[in-house]
Formats: C-alpha cells, sequence, structure tokens
C-alpha cells in the first residue's frame, strides 16, 4: 500500500517534468505562460515538500505549513489558467468579447456564494488547523474551477466555437482535477481521518490522470478541425443569393 | 451530511459532464457537403411579420380578448421555431466557415472570418430571444421582439453570399450586396 502511495506521490511529477520539456521544447511558454509557471512550480513544491518530509528536523506542523502555503500559490495559478484559456478562445473568436467573460464572471459570483456558504459546514472531524485550512482552501477553488471550467466548455458546445486543441487539453485536465479534488474534499469533510487514506490515494491517482492527459496534449501536434468535401457549392450559394435578394427586397 | 453530499454529487456530474462535452468537442470537422445540404430556407418576411409590433396592435384591437391570447400564443411559437431554424443555420455556417478560413486564399479566410463571428453573434442573440419570445407568452403587453435577429440574419445572408462570390468568381456577385 505504502508503495503505491509513494508512486501515486512521486510518479506524476515525474511525468510533469516531461511536460515541462516538451512546452519548452515546442516554445508553448509564449502562448500558456501561466501553464508553463504552473507546471514548473508544481514540480519544485513537490521536491520541497519531498526534502520537507524526509528531513526529521521539520515538524509534521512545519511541513503542512509548507503545503498550505503551496496549496494557495498553485490554486492562484490555476486561476491564471482558466484566464489564459478563456483569452486563447476569445482570440480565435472576437465576436465573444463582450459575452464571455460576462457569463463566467457571473458563473463565478454563484459559485462564490455557493461555496463561501457551505465552507463553514466543512470543518473535518479530527483534523488539525492547518489540514483544515488547506481542506477549506482546496474545496473552495475546486468548486469554482469546476463550475467556471464546465462553463466554458457548455458555452463552447452551444455556440460551436472551436478552440486549440491544446487549449482543450489544459481544460480538461484541470476541469477533471477540480471536478475529482471537489467530491474529494467534500467526501474528506464527512468521513474525517477514517476515508482520508483513501481519498487522497483517489485524488492523487486522479492527479497522475490528468497530468498523462495534459502529457499527450503537449507531446501531439496541434490538431485543427478535419472537415472533407468542399462545403457552400454554387447551388448553395445561389440559395443564399435568393435569400438575401428577397430580405433587401422589402 | 446533506451539504457535503450534494457538493461530491456535485463534483462527480461535473466530471461526467466535462468528459463529455470533451469527447463532443473532438467530434467537430465532419462531412462539409452533408452540413450544406442541412441549411434551411428562412421565410425573413413571414418571421419580420410575426414580431411586427403594428401587426400585434392591429390584431389586439380587431380580435376578442381570449382570441387574441390564442393567435398570440401561436405567433410566438412560430417565431421561436423561426429563430430556432435561423440559429441551426448559423451553427452549419460556423462550421462551414471555420473550413473555408483554413482556404490558402486571405480574402476568403477573411470573408469565413466575418462570417463565422456574425454567425456566432447570432446564436448568441438566438439563445436571448428564445426566452425573451417566450415570456411575451406569460406578458402580452410588453415588448419584446428579437428584431436584432433579422438584421443580424441580413448580414450573416450578406457575407455568405460575399463568400460565395469570392470562391466561385465566375458567377457574378449579387445585385443585393
Amino acid at each position: 500500500m505504502l508503495t503505491v502511495w509513494y508512486y501515486a506521490w512521486i510518479a506524476p511529477h515525474v511525468f510533469l517534468g516531461t511536460v515541462l520539456a516538451a512546452i519548452l521544447r515546442r516554445g508553448l511558454q509564449r502562448q500558456f505562460p501561466f501553464f508553463c509557471s504552473y507546471v514548473a512550480f508544481e514540480i519544485a513544491q513537490f521536491l520541497a515538500l519531498l526534502i520537507a518530509y524526509l528531513l526529521p528536523a521539520v515538524s509534521r506542523q512545519e511541513y503542512h505549513s509548507f503545503l498550505f502555503f503551496g496549496s494557495s500559490i498553485s490554486t492562484l495559478l490555476r486561476f491564471g489558467i482558466i484566464y489564459e484559456i478563456t483569452s486563447e478562445v476569445l482570440r480565435s473568436n472576437s465576436s465573444l468579447a463582450a459575452v464571455l467573460p460576462a457569463v463566467l464572471r457571473w458563473v463565478a459570483a454563484v459559485l462564490l456564494l455557493a461555496v463561501a456558504g457551505a465552507s463553514a459546514t466543512l470543518s473535518a472531524a479530527g483534523v488539525d488547523r492547518a489540514r483544515n485550512a488547506i481542506h477549506v482552501l482546496d474545496f473552495s477553488a475546486s468548486a469554482v474551477q469546476a463550475g467556471l471550467l464546465v462553463a466554458l466548455f457548455l458555452l463552447a458546445r452551444f455556440l460551436h466555437i472551436s478552440w486549440r486543441s491544446r487549449a482543450v487539453g489544459i481544460a480538461l485536465g484541470f476541469g477533471i482535477f477540480a471536478s475529482v479534488e471537489l467530491a474529494a474534499t467534500a467526501l474528506r469533510s464527512e468521513f474525517g481521518k477514517t476515508g482520508s487514506a483513501a481519498i487522497d490515494l483517489a485524488t492523487m491517482g486522479t492527479y497522475h490522470v490528468c497530468v498523462l492527459v495534459w502529457l499527450v496534449y503537449m507531446l501531439l501536434p496541434e490538431r485543427s478541425p478535419q472537415f472533407v468535401g468542399r462545403g457552400l457549392q454554387k447551388s448553395d450559394i445561389e440559395f443564399w443569393d435568393q435569400e438575401l435578394q428577397r430580405i433587401v427586397r422589402r | 451530511m446533506t451539504v457535503s453530499l450534494i457538493f461530491a454529487i456535485a463534483g462527480l456530474l461535473a466530471l461526467l459532464l466535462l468528459l463529455y462535452l470533451a469527447k463532443g468537442h473532438h467530434a467537430t470537422g465532419g462531412d462539409l457537403d452533408e452540413l450544406a445540404s442541412q441549411l434551411h430556407p428562412i421565410d425573413v418576411d413571414a418571421f419580420r411579420n410575426l414580431i411586427d409590433a403594428r401587426e400585434e396592435e392591429f390584431l389586439r384591437q380587431r380580435l376578442p380578448a381570449h382570441e387574441f391570447r390564442s393567435i398570440h400564443r401561436e405567433r410566438i411559437l412560430a417565431a421561436v421555431g423561426y429563430v430556432w431554424c435561423a440559429a441551426q443555420n448559423a451553427a452549419i455556417l460556423i462550421r462551414l466557415g471555420e473550413a473555408a478560413k483554413q482556404d490558402s486564399d486571405p480574402a476568403i479566410s477573411a470573408a469565413a472570418g466575418k462570417l463565422v463571428d456574425n454567425a456566432l453573434r447570432l446564436r448568441l442573440y438566438a439563445f436571448q430571444a428564445i426566452p425573451r419570445l417566450y415570456l411575451g407568452i406569460l406578458l402580452p403587453h410588453t415588448s419584446l421582439k428579437p428584431y436584432f435577429i433579422v438584421e443580424t440574419y441580413d448580414t450573416m445572408t450578406r457575407q455568405v453570399v460575399m463568400l460565395g462570390c469570392l470562391r466561385y468568381p465566375t458567377r457574378g456577385m449579387s445585385s443585393a450586396l
């Protein structure tokens, strides 16, 4: 069991190293600066926490303080990534400039209100204050992030917006992680220490899957939608021409 | 207990929804000829008539109240049908435009970009217009008519014809442009 736990902790960060290498090799840090910073920060945070975990001089309390500090920065960077993905969608669909930010602001406002109300009830039984603060931060951030990403995907689906496949991959990875983190933090507050190990393992496994999703999207070449056929034919254009004639004849 | 469970279920539902939406996103593209054949003509004159405030006022004055309400309801439902059809055409034109944006000719690519922008705008308007129209059934005295749909549809039609003229220059430019 301990081996699985160590694998779930260490392996995603090794793969994150490959993601960072792929980003730098393809020059994607200019297109996705927040995502690149997030990946680099996650690796640095992992190394710092691993050292703190192995050093006997570092107390449990100090370790959790490091973890809380790191989680706070990670959370901020994740919001930066959502901003980055939204900008990417807006860059290729300028007509959404007025609507998309407004929709996302409303979604964020509603989610913040819901989360603020719920956070008070989510203090896990038998868990110290430092860990509790991390849980509340994770819960609030993951609820807002999952909601924003679902709203973004829904809007893209209803409006038939096309966005670059790498942006989709990054959004999908964060969306999966935020959704599972939301469910996990809610369940953790319910079961306290008894179910904590299993929930931690499930969250770490999900993070591993997300890192693999990012790795695949960063390694594969950018794909644009593949179309077959010629599309609008002369006859179609004539139909639209007649339609236009009818409109302007009035 | 209840709050935790609600959020846990919400998280799992969000996960399933995201996976479904991402899967659908990868399915974009497709057969352009089949897409073009799915375009439906819209009788813009009839639609204008349905949302015309003067026409509505005329009917209100001539018909008994209960009969007016029934006809008004049918007219609004017909208008919703037109808006929905315009939104469907816009969705198809977005994909046809996306394909045309990949054309090597910069003029065609630029015209396709404008068409996509306008078709997106029409879909946004349609999503605003449909609830407004339904609200018009409940509140027949309010003026919630989506006149902007007709204007946007007009612009979109011009852009399709413009794109067609760029792709098939031998057929000549429409006199309506």
